[in-house]
């Protein structure tokens, strides 16, 4: 991967994901891991942190003998990830209109 | 046939030497380096941590474990980068000259503990080093200024006070001046207590990035 992916685009890449639909660890690590070549440890840092900003809440579920925690996104992580998409929007086209589009209009 | 006999069992013993460890201990192995390694948190944070790992090795399944433990390094390296976070986490919610110290200390041995190259480590642990140390030397710089500033500022006024009798114009230059002075060094003040709170977090939390971008290239 070429370009690194921020902090906060990683925040929120997770919460678009869970606001899609609350599912357990693996799963969730498995796809971030799918599309952006990330390891699970990088990933735990984030989930702590997002948990302790109360974007999203876990809770257990009994699977097969064994335990799978759930994490599902909370009424703040909705709008926080609102803010993110928006400001997201913005950034992107901005870096549309330099790397993909250049500035004409500037250069005549 | 006793030089050959004796070739066989040298062959088997260092077999039996090499022979690998068994997948199971390996998980084991590195789950309990890596809850020595979180010891130092508090305990819902390892019960946390240990969950979400132990989770994720009874999900892969037995064939996916060796895999995982080579791609996330070593146990120290994952325990030192959890260690790095939680600091800087509380670092954001309670600044303090203090916790950011010692947040730039959790964060430094994260940087040694992570397993990339020699030279890269020494650049990054040097780097944030000389950062530091800048940071140190500037709040100590602004500091005196801010002191001196007020201190000279006062006696300047003072001065405009004690010299009334002869100049009023002189009286005024001399209170004017040390207004100025006292109020610029009071000024500093909030901002030499800002940097001593935040700025090595700041750091801590810069190098911290800089880690994280070293580890995906």
């Amino acid at each position: 991967m070429v370009f690194q992916l921020g902090s906060t685009l990683l925040d929120a890449c997770v919460l678009s994901v869970l606001s899609q639909g609350k599912t357990y660890g693996y799963a969730l690590t498995q796809e971030m891991k799918r599309i952006f070549d990330l390891s699970e440890s990088s990933l735990y840092p984030v989930l702590r942190r997002l948990q302790k900003e109360k974007y999203l809440t876990t809770f257990d579920r009994p699977f097969q003998g064994r335990n799978r925690r759930y994490y599902a996104i909370t009424p703040q992580g909705e709008e926080k990830l609102a803010e993110y998409r928006q400001e997201w929007n913005q950034y992107r086209s901005n870096v549309d209109q330099v790397l993909l589009g250049g500035l004409p209009d500037e250069r005549k | 046939m006793n030089g050959n006999k004796f070739l066989l069992k040298f062959k088997m013993a260092l077999r039996r030497k090499k022979r690998r460890k068994r997948p199971l201990q390996k998980k084991n192995e590195f789950l309990s380096q890596l809850r020595k390694g979180l010891k130092k948190l508090p305990q819902d944070e390892i019960d946390n941590a240990m969950e979400y790992y132990e989770e994720y090795f009874e999900e892969a399944g037995p064939e996916k474990e060796e895999e995982a433990i080579a791609s996330w390094g070593s146990p120290g390296a994952v325990a030192s980068q959890i260690l790095a976070d939680y600091a800087i986490r509380q670092a954001d919610s309670e600044p303090s000259a203090k916790r950011g110290l010692s947040t730039a200390w959790t964060v430094l041995r994260a940087i040694f503990a992570s397993s990339v190259s020699i030279p890269v480590t020494a650049v990054s642990a040097c780097g944030m080093v000389a950062a530091d140390i800048v940071l140190a030397v500037a709040i100590l710089g602004l500091g005196f200024a801010a002191v001196s500033f007020a201190v000279i500022g006062v006696m300047s006024i003072v001065i405009g006070f004690l010299v009334t009798s002869k100049n009023f114009p002189t009286m005024i230059f001399y209170i004017g001046a040390g207004l100025f002075g006292a109020g610029a060094g009071t000024a500093l003040i909030p901002l030499v207590v800002w940097l001593c709170r935040r700025g090595f977090s700041g750091v801590s939390k810069l190098f911290q990035k800089i880690m994280r971008w070293r580890k995906t290239i």
